[in-house]
């Protein structure tokens, strides 16, 4: 036997017992000992591999490769029985975890937004959509904004109608009152506009806080309004009526009908109640829409030619319309809650809702 | 296209300026590339006389020149040699700016040249972007340049005061595609009328010209005409400036008289030389297979069986639409030509350009249509042109024309249009005024008027083509708006909006920590705010419904803690309550601009609050004992405000236990003064903190992903009593360089024994990056101790030590 031969009939026997111990090896240290008793410094790979230098290049050469190629081999067989064995090991651990993950999670309270606010967002949303922008004005307001403007004429029964707070002492400009509806603010509009030369179209929404004199189970002396304005060359009844049947729609869902019933209030002409199908008996009538079938859920009409002139505008070359509601009635029936007063207590268990 | 500004006034009495005509084909659905004003890179090359000139003493090529610019003389080192004593020339002074030999621009400076002075430079035409090629300096024209030394050279040349509108036209109006087409649009939008231009005449049926069309599908209508009696030579001054200005170089008057016509119509004709050609036997026809053609340009192409051409009876003379033949071109020599005006089927004119990948002035024009409409018009203004330049003897010729020449129509109706537009403030005759302008025409008779589209017109079948046309007339900014969205102009009384978007945002935020919002009347008692610190006049009802609800409430916290105490009331744990919503007072002065609407009568502002009741109970339930809560509450509120940016504000301290309380962006909060829990009887700890919403939403930045790795030190300082974190926060962000990323103080250690009585141990994670590069350990260490040093030398090394 040449030295060649002898030498790679070595490195064939080394490479097979160690093959068969790693096919024993059970645990990650069985394969650290073939490591390196095949691999490590003193290997019969690696004393071969050193002593490669002493051979004629054509035998170096013929040898190395072969050397290396079983070294090669070798490393791949142990690393892929290292992860083998260590993944094992791994689960085992992980099945005997002493956490016990039936214990509670860390307590942490719910926040929530109050309905009020979640339904006058819901209902911002879908006058955004319809292009109407949200502007806002004060609640301490000048009682001639609040009536005068509007074509509440002083002394005219529909100023009784609305119970108002007034403010002590009174401004250089009158009366001051709380804000009785959100309506003063179309007249802040409808002016401030009147100066940069009436542009069109206005179409605006005004949600805010509101205040009557009137402190029951169904009346809260302050509360929440929203109404919309639009203002534009032709835009009248058509536009009011298809706007709110969209508007509700969008709000109580698909199948809700609308009817408006003529009806009165100073600022519009012709004026109308608007009605929806009861959201709860779905029109059949029930306890809520006293058997009715509708609800009552706003206000609406055309502007009033004397709120034009009132404010500014010549009520020959525009037209307009208008039309509010209450946001804590609208929560009252979107969520179903009888009793107006809970809105205002602000207790937690009914600001978390059903948990 | 490169549209002529002079040569629009030829054709119509546009009185704007060019920026006027650019914007005014815009809105007519031209738009531009912009304006090319020739003359104004040369508004600071001035006009000088040479008066003297010397050999440069170091520089054998180079000379010195004295040039008078009217108001001085100036020394010029010039490398030409085509200039004499006497020559006016173009000269860049100092400070003036050339487009330069490379278009770059090159503005002249003071320079030494081989030690001799040159204040500016003679320019070539080259480097004034006047020409391709130059032969030494521009010597101007001694006739043209009079008494104008010194006046910038652009005044002397009228061609340089074209401007030139690089107009892009839609592929669907190939007739809009030259000078007469766009003049059109003008005149209908302007209400002028297109100016005639001069026209030929000539004799039809001619002798000896006999086109023909092998199918009439593939060419639509084709006119031949020999004109005889020419004189080849070089084209007049404008007709050289326009052709310039259009993108082509003048040659002479016969090949020039073709491109203007292209340019100025729209429709390109060819001249074949008539010695060489047989007119008798002209015909546009399919090439045949093996035959070839040399073209103009030099180079030989195989003829495909589906390529136009025209050929006479003894060979092919031209790619039609596309280029004539070498063959059969007009030379110097050229005496008499035959003239092809003809029209062809776009789609086969593209399929011939595209497979020799020949694309030409011409193509381009056939391949979106030329309609066989009014051949003649166009030949008359090519006899017009060569009257003008060298004049002809005779012209003769004659046309075939398909019998299937599409005339358009439809019937107006109004209702329809404005139903589709708009209402339009036009009468039905001053609409149809301005249709003729575009060469429509309408035929009254019948319930409808009929409408026939401009005979130029390929694309236009039906009514809401004509409608098209009367918004483009009108102006498509000028139709009827009918707004559905809401315009800005409505946002105009002072309101809630921003502050309502910042609230909405830290609303947001604080329901996601956990806080439910309550809402609350606006009423109050005058005595609870008293208690609670708050000492400024209330706004008072004066019919309140109770006597406990008689003012508007100057701060949110005081409901939200007897809401608090309320819930306690009713056995809620963890109890957590935000607010927005108004507080009012009493202005002090008018409009103070402290209000969030204008012209309101009191102040009311809308701020937002929350309060934190924890009670004993919770303890076990909600955080680690042994953390005081108060470092819990505080660090909502920092994970809540970060979202806003704004003015620092100081809350009303007496609220406030008085060393538990903090102050920041728009207001702040902390501990409630125990004074204040035993007014309102409430047991335990409570939190509280208000802010404005005059603050501002930090909208979302860009910041790089970092490629490069940080380093973290740890920075552990002993701060002795009585100095506080912020103050060596500050100490730190001050020495903050471009290697120190971040610091935060992540570890506070007390210990009397380890560290004396009341000194505290803050340990700071300071990590160091830099963006472009990985750092070295060593230089994140020496940065590290410089900001260590730097920092206990600014606070007092008896105040502060490293631990």
């Amino acid at each position: 036997m040449s030295l060649i031969e002898e030498i790679s009939s070595r490195l064939q026997r080394s490479y097979q017992e160690a093959c068969s111990l790693l096919n024993k090896a059970n645990t990650t240290s069985d394969v650290e000992v073939v490591r390196i008793r095949f691999l490590g410094k003193k290997s019969d790979f690696s004393e071969i591999l050193s002593g490669l230098k002493d051979l004629s290049p054509d035998d170096r050469k013929s040898v190395g490769q072969t050397a290396n190629e079983l070294r090669q081999h070798l490393d791949l067989a142990v690393s892929t029985k290292a992860s083998e064995i260590g993944d094992r090991e791994l689960e085992k651990k992980l099945a005997n975890d002493p956490l016990d993950i039936s214990l509670p999670g860390k307590l942490f309270s719910r926040g929530e937004l109050h309905p009020i606010y979640k339904v006058q967002k819901e209902i911002t949303r879908i006058l955004q959509l319809m292009g109407l922008a949200p502007v806002y004005g004060p609640e301490v307001e000048y009682e001639e904004f609040c009536f005068d403007r509007l074509n509440f004429k002083a002394g005219h029964p529909a100023r009784d109608m609305q119970a108002t707070f007034f403010v002590k002492g009174g401004s250089a400009k009158g009366p001051l009152v709380l804000r009785t509806h959100t309506s003063p603010v179309q007249a802040r509009v409808l002016m401030s506009l009147a100066k940069q030369g009436c542009p069109l179209p206005v179409r605006v929404q005004v949600p805010g806080r509101v205040y009557r004199v009137d402190d029951d189970a169904t009346h809260s002396p302050m509360f929440h309004q929203i109404e919309g304005l639009v203002v534009d060359k032709r835009s009248g009844m058509s536009d009011l009526r298809s706007t709110l049947d969209f508007f509700f729609r969008e709000f109580f869902g698909p199948e809700t009908k609308v009817r408006f019933r003529p009806s009165y209030f100073p600022f519009t002409e012709p004026s109308a109640e608007v009605d929806v199908s009861c959201v709860f008996c779905k029109g059949k009538g029930c306890r809520i829409c006293k058997t009715s079938g509708w609800l009552e859920v706003a206000g609406a009409g055309l502007v009033h030619p004397e709120v034009f002139k009132a404010c500014g505008w010549n009520p020959d070359e525009v037209q307009g319309w208008a039309f509010g509601m209450g946001i804590d009635r609208m929560t009252m029936l979107k969520y179903e809650i009888p009793d107006l007063r809970l809105l205002f207590e602000n207790r937690l268990s009914f600001l978390r809702g059903q948990q | 296209m490169k549209l002529s500004f002079r040569a629009i006034k030829r054709f119509v009495d546009f009185s704007g300026s060019v920026e006027d005509c650019a914007n005014a084909l815009a809105d007519l659905g031209f738009p531009n590339d912009g304006i090319e004003k020739k003359g104004a890179a040369l508004q600071s090359v001035i006009v000088g006389r040479i008066d003297s000139k010397a050999q440069h003493p170091q520089a054998d090529r180079l000379s010195l020149l004295k040039v008078n610019v009217g108001t001085q003389i100036l020394s010029v080192v010039c490398g030409a040699k085509n200039m004499d004593v006497g020559d006016h020339v173009a000269l860049a002074p100092i400070g003036a700016t050339i487009p330069g030999k490379d278009g770059k621009g090159m503005t002249m400076e003071r320079a030494k040249i081989r030690g001799e002075e040159s204040e500016g430079m003679c320019c070539s035409l080259v480097e004034l972007a006047l020409g391709a090629e130059s032969d030494g300096i521009w010597i101007l024209d001694p006739k043209k340049v009079g008494q104008s030394l010194g006046k910038p050279v652009a005044e002397l040349l009228p061609e340089l005061s074209d401007a030139i509108i690089l107009v892009d036209v839609t592929p669907n109006r190939g007739d809009a595609l030259c000078v007469r087409g766009l003049a059109r649009e003008l005149a209908a939008k302007f209400g002028l009328k297109l100016k005639p231009q001069k026209l030929g005449r000539w004799k039809t049926p001619g002798a000896n010209v006999k086109p023909s069309v092998e199918n009439f599908d593939e060419t639509f209508g084709f006119l031949a005409c020999k004109v005889e009696g020419l004189k080849v030579q070089s084209s007049p001054a404008d007709w050289v400036q326009f052709l310039e200005s259009s993108g082509a170089r003048s040659i002479n008057n016969l090949v020039d008289a073709t491109n203007m016509v292209l340019f100025e119509y729209g429709h390109p004709i060819h001249f074949f030389d008539a010695e060489k050609v047989d007119a008798n036997s002209i015909q546009a026809r399919f090439a045949k297979e093996g035959e070839s053609l040399k073209l103009l340009d030099g180079q030989t192409i195989e003829l495909h069986p589906e390529d136009l051409v025209i050929a006479d009876q003894n060979q092919v003379l031209s790619l039609a639409g596309i280029m004539g033949g070498a063959a059969s071109s007009v030379s110097e020599a050229t005496t008499s030509v035959v003239i092809e005006v003809a029209s062809f089927n776009p789609k086969r004119i593209r399929a011939s350009a595209k497979r020799h990948q020949l694309s030409s002035e011409s193509s381009q024009r056939f391949e979106r249509g030329v309609n066989a409409h009014r051949l003649e018009d166009t030949l008359e203004r090519a006899l017009g042109l060569l009257q003008d330049a060298g004049g002809f003897e005779t012209a003769s010729g004659s046309k075939v024309l398909t019998r299937q020449l599409p005339k358009l129509s439809c019937l107006w109706d109004r209702k329809k249009v404005e139903a589709k537009i708009g209402r339009l403030e036009w009468s039905d005759n001053q609409i149809f005024d301005r249709l003729r302008a575009l060469e429509y025409e309408f035929d009254p008779r019948g319930a409808q008027p009929q409408v026939s589209f401009p005979w130029y017109r390929t694309d236009a079948e039906r009514l809401e083509d004509v409608m098209e046309d009367v918004a483009r007339l009108i102006g498509y900014e000028n139709l009827e708006k009918t707004s559905w969205v809401a315009e800005e102009s409505v946002r105009v009384i002072e309101d809630l909006r921003s502050s309502l978007q910042v609230g909405n945002e830290l609303l947001d935020r604080w329901v996601s920590l956990g806080f439910c919002q309550s809402i609350h009347w606006s009423f109050t008692r005058p005595e609870v705010e008293k208690d609670l610190g708050i000492e400024e006049t209330p706004v008072t009802l004066e019919n309140p419904i109770h006597a406990e609800k008689s003012v508007l409430r100057q701060s949110l916290l005081p409901q939200l803690l007897e809401c608090a105490k309320l819930n306690a009331a009713h056995g809620e744990e963890d109890i957590r309550l935000v607010e927005i919503g108004p507080v009012f007072r009493e202005s002090n002065e008018k409009n103070s601009g402290h209000s969030d609407y204008l012209d309101s009568p009191k102040v009311e502002e809308w701020k937002v609050a929350v309060v934190w009741y924890p009670r004993a109970a919770d303890e076990k339930r909600i955080w680690d004992s042994k953390e005081d809560p108060v470092f819990r509450f505080k660090g909502w509120c920092e994970a809540a405000m970060e979202a806003v940016v704004g003015k620092p504000l100081r809350i009303s301290e007496k609220l406030f236990h008085p060393k538990r309380h903090w102050s920041g962006a728009g207001g702040g909060g902390g501990e409630i003064h125990p004074r204040v829990m035993l007014r309102l009887d409430m047991a335990g700890r409570a939190f509280g903190a208000e802010w404005t919403l005059k603050l501002k939403v930090k909208s979302w930045k860009f910041s790089a992903p970092s490629e490069f790795p940080g380093v973290d030190l740890d920075l552990c300082l002993a701060l002795a009593p009585g100095l506080s974190l912020s103050e060596v926060e500050k100490a730190i962000q001050k020495q903050k360089s471009n290697l120190l990323e971040s610091s935060r103080a992540y570890d506070v250690f007390e210990d009397a024994k380890i560290l004396g009585a009341g000194k505290k141990a803050i340990t700071f994670a300071m990590r160091y990056r830099d963006p472009k590069r990985t750092l070295s350990l060593e230089e994140v260490k020496k940065e590290h101790e410089r900001i260590l040093q730097a920092v206990l030398q600014g606070l007092g090394s008896e105040r502060v030590s490293l631990r």
